[in-house]
C-alpha cells in the first residue's frame, strides 16, 4: 500500500467529479451575471467564487493524499482558527502562556482523536486542559479581568479544537466498522453538506427571504433561508449518501440535523463579531473574511455529524 | 558560502513557511524588492521579530546581502548570544550615542558601497506595541549621502503581539507586513528626508491607507 497517495475509488472519483461541477457552475455563473450586469455586490460574489477554488485545493489534496493529510490540515483549521481568534478577542497581556497552553493542546487532542478512543476524546479539553488553563492564570496572580479570559480561551478551545476535531475521529470510526468503511467519504460527506448548506442558506434566503429571524444578531439571515437549507441539504445528501456505510433516508436525516447545527455554529460566530464590533474576522480569504469565518458552520456540524453516525451505526 | 546557503534555508525557504503557517504573517508589496538590486529597508519597529522576519522576505539572491542595523549597546559583546546574533541574523552593529553620528554613518556608506543592502529601524528602539516613535535622523544622513540607492518603507503590523519588548515567549498571531513603494525624496536636507520616509511609512498603515486591503 502507498503511504502517501490515494488512488480514488469509483466513490471519490465520483465525489470529485461533483465538486469540480458545483464549482465550475457555480464559477460560470457569476462570471455570466457579471458580465451581463457588473455591480458591487456581483463583483463580491466573483471573488468569492475564486475564493472558492482555493480553499477546494487542499479538500482535494485530503482526496488524493492518504488520511494522514486530512488530519494534518484540521489540525492545522483548528490551530489557525484559534490563532485569528485569540488576535480579534480581548486578551490579556497576563494571558499569554495560557494561550500557549491552549495552542499546545491542538497535536495531543487530534493525537487522540486519530486513535478513536471516545473517553480521551470526550474528556482532555475539558477536563484537563480547562484546569490547566484556569489555573496558569491563577498562577500569574493577575486578577483584573481573570474571570473573561478563564471564559475567553477555553470557550474558544471548545469551539475551535474539541469540536472540529471529531472530524479527525471519522477516520477510526470508519476503521473500526465491519466491514470498514473510508474515513475521508465519512469526512468528505461531512465537509460538502457542512459548505453546501451555508451556499443553500444564502441563496434561498437571497432569493425569498421575508421574516428576519435573528435580526440582532444576525440581521441578513431570515426563516426562508434557514429552512430552504434545511430542505436543500436534506435532499443533496440523501443523494450524496453513497458516500455513508448508511440508507439514503438516514443520510437524509444526518444532513437535515448538520443543517440546523451549521446555522448555529454560523450564529454564535456572528453574535461574538457584533459583541467585538467587528465584520469580519480576519483577512485570509479574499472575499470570505476570515477563517473563522468560513469554519463557523463546521466547528458544530463535525462533533453532531460523529455522534449522528455512531447512533445510526449501533455504536452509541 | 556555506553560511549562505544557510541563511538561505533559514529565511527565504523555512523563515516564510513558518511565518505563513505558524505565525499567521503575510506579507504584500514584494514586487517593489525584486524591482531594486540594492535598497535601505527602512520601518517602523515593535519587536525583535521584526528584523529576523524581514530577512524572510527579502529575494532569494540577496541572502547575506541584507544587514539589518542594531544598535551596539544592546547586541554587541563578545557573548554567545550577540555572537550568534551578529552570525545569523547577519547584523550591523552600530552606536546609538549622539557624540558619534559621522561614525556611524560613515560606517553604513561603507557597506552601501560595497552594494549591501540595510534595513533599518529609525525609530531606534522597539518601544510600545502600535504606536510609533518619531524617526531618528540618522537614516536623512544616510539618504543624503547615498540618494541613488532607493529607500522602501515597510509597516509591520501586530508584531507587537507576537513577541513585544520585555516578553520572552513567543506567541503566533495574525500580523501583516506592508511593503511599499520607494519613496520619492524631494527635500535635500537630512531632517526633510528623514520626515519624508517617516510619512511614507506611515502611510502603509492600514487605517491611513482607507482600511486593511
Amino acid at each position: 500500500m502507498n503511504r502517501i497517495i490515494r488512488i480514488p475509488d469509483l466513490e471519490l472519483s465520483y465525489l470529485l467529479g461533483v465538486i469540480l461541477g458545483i464549482l465550475i457552475l457555480g464559477t460560470g455563473i457569476a462570471a455570466l451575471l457579471r458580465r451581463r450586469r457588473p455591480s458591487d455586490a456581483l463583483d463580491k460574489i466573483w471573488q468569492r467564487a475564486i475564493s472558492w477554488w482555493w480553499m477546494t485545493l487542499p479538500i482535494i489534496a485530503c482526496v488524493l493524499l492518504q488520511d494522514w493529510f486530512a488530519v494534518l490540515f484540521l489540525a492545522w483549521l483548528s490551530y489557525a482558527s484559534t490563532r485569528e481568534f485569540f488576535s480579534i478577542a480581548p486578551v490579556r497581556g497576563a494571558d499569554r502562556l495560557a494561550l500557549l497552553i491552549a495552542y499546545g493542546s491542538i497535536p495531543v487532542q487530534y493525537g487522540i482523536a486519530y486513535q478513536g478512543r471516545l473517553l480521551p476524546l470526550l474528556g482532555f479539553i475539558p477536563l484537563v486542559i480547562y484546569a490547566t488553563i484556569s489555573y496558569t492564570l491563577v498562577l500569574r496572580q493577575e486578577t483584573q479581568g481573570i474571570g473573561r479570559s478563564m471564559a475567553l480561551i477555553p470557550g474558544m478551545i471548545m469551539l475551535c479544537v474539541f469540536y472540529l476535531s471529531h472530524a479527525a475521529a471519522l477516520f477510526p470510526l470508519a476503521a473500526s466498522l465491519t466491514p470498514p468503511a473510508s474515513g475521508i467519504k465519512l469526512l468528505m460527506f461531512l465537509f460538502l453538506i457542512t459548505e453546501m448548506n451555508d451556499v443553500f442558506q444564502f441563496f434561498s434566503g437571497k432569493l425569498f427571504g421575508r421574516h428576519k429571524i435573528l435580526p440582532i444578531v444576525s440581521p441578513n439571515k431570515t426563516w426562508e433561508g434557514f429552512i430552504g437549507g434545511i430542505v436543500l441539504s436534506t435532499g443533496f445528501g440523501a443523494a450524496m449518501s453513497f458516500l455513508l456505510p448508511l440508507q439514503a433516508w438516514q443520510g437524509a436525516v444526518v444532513s437535515a440535523c448538520l443543517a440546523v447545527a451549521g446555522f448555529m455554529g454560523d450564529t454564535i460566530i456572528s453574535a461574538i463579531k457584533r459583541d467585538l464590533q467587528i465584520k469580519d474576522t480576519g483577512d485570509i480569504i479574499p472575499g470570505h473574511g476570515g477563517l473563522l469565518d468560513r469554519l463557523d458552520s463546521l466547528f458544530l456540524t463535525a462533533p453532531a455529524y460523529y455522534y449522528l453516525l455512531n447512533a445510526f451505526l449501533g455504536l452509541l | 558560502m556555506i553560511r549562505r546557503l544557510l541563511l538561505v534555508l533559514l529565511y527565504p525557504l523555512l523563515g516564510r513557511v513558518f511565518l505563513g503557517l505558524v505565525v499567521g504573517v503575510r506579507c504584500t508589496g514584494r514586487k517593489s524588492l525584486r524591482q531594486h538590486r540594492q535598497f535601505v529597508l527602512a520601518g517602523n519597529h515593535n519587536s525583535h521579530l521584526d528584523s529576523v522576519a524581514l530577512l524572510a522576505y527579502m529575494p532569494l539572491g540577496m541572502a547575506g546581502q541584507v544587514h539589518p542595523v542594531a544598535a551596539a549597546d544592546y547586541f554587541g559583546g563578545n557573548g554567545l548570544k550577540s555572537r550568534l546574533y551578529q552570525w545569523l541574523v547577519n547584523v550591523v552593529l552600530i552606536s546609538r550615542e549622539a557624540g558619534r553620528r559621522e561614525e556611524t554613518i560613515g560606517r553604513m556608506i561603507q557597506l552601501l558601497d560595497q552594494g549591501k543592502s540595510l534595513i533599518m529601524f529609525p525609530e531606534g528602539s522597539r518601544g510600545e506595541a502600535d504606536v510609533m516613535q518619531s524617526f531618528k535622523k540618522g537614516i536623512g544622513y544616510l539618504a543624503a549621502a547615498r540618494p541613488q540607492v532607493p529607500v522602501i518603507p515597510v509597516y509591520i503590523d501586530g508584531f507587537g503581539k507576537i513577541l513585544p519588548k520585555g516578553e520572552k515567549l513567543l506567541l503566533p498571531m495574525p500580523a501583516r507586513v506592508y511593503i511599499g513603494e520607494p519613496v520619492r525624496l524631494s527635500s535635500t536636507d537630512p531632517a526633510g528626508i528623514t520626515r519624508e520616509i517617516e510619512a511614507a511609512v506611515i502611510a502603509l498603515k492600514p487605517a491611513a491607507a482607507g482600511g486593511a486591503a
